[in-house]
């Protein structure tokens, strides 16, 4: 939680074949995570440039997670 | 896939059958493909080969009569029946010339935005909406049905 009250947001990015996958399962075991982990699917990592991730931030987030 | 030791009528009816499903796709004109590929706009096309390379599937070509920025000759083609939509390429390409259709910057920058500030109005996900639409490719013409003839 940040000094003015907000919550920390953290972009994740992750791979359709194993993160999103292993987060999809999560969900269907209804396994709990904090609320401020914000979940993208892309096709693969390699997909992701430095812009994208840039660009995440610059959108105010203050982390971005790449798994794949 | 070898199974287990099996009679030679059994092996002779069991490559048939494999050669006709083989046969079912050959014999099509056109193939239904996903719409995950990744697409190249040769206009932007500088022809540093970077794709060539990148792709693991080694799907891009150099198009020799194509004409790339500037109209220099040759311009990377992805055929989109061979794309496996992995989207090296559309993040590796220096000019920004290939982008991989359902994943495109605009969208993953929509999507990043809506999910960071749901209390903003959403216009950047109009934008690329009308995008998708403007890039929907309905068939492809099949690639081995090309070379064999």
């Amino acid at each position: 939680v940040r000094d003015n009250g907000s919550k920390i947001q953290i972009l994740a990015y992750c791979c359709t074949h194993c993160a999103y996958a292993a987060a999809d399962l999560a969900g269907g075991l209804r396994l709990q995570y904090p609320t401020t982990i914000k979940i993208v699917e892309i096709p693969c990592t390699g997909k992701l440039d430095i812009l994208l991730a840039l660009h995440a931030i610059e959108e105010g987030a203050d982390g971005v997670m790449v798994a794949g | 896939m070898a199974h287990y030791p099996k009679l030679l009528d059994e092996s002779m009816i069991q490559a048939q059958a494999a050669a006709s499903r083989a046969a079912i796709v050959l014999s099509k004109d056109h193939l239904k493909a996903g719409g995950r590929v990744a697409q190249v706009d040769q206009q932007k096309c500088t022809g540093c080969l970077t794709c060539l390379r990148i792709c693991p599937f080694e799907v891009p070509v150099m198009q020799a009569e194509a004409a790339g920025i500037g109209r220099l000759q040759g311009a990377a083609y992805i055929e989109p029946a061979v794309c496996q939509g992995c989207g090296s390429c559309a993040a590796e390409c220096p000019a920004k010339a290939i982008e991989l259709m359902h994943f495109t910057d605009l969208q993953l920058q929509a999507k990043a935005h809506a999910l960071l500030h749901p209390e903003l109005p959403q216009e950047i996900v109009i934008l690329a909406d009308q995008q998708d639409w403007k890039n929907s490719v309905p068939d492809y013409p099949n690639p081995c049905k090309e070379t064999a003839s």
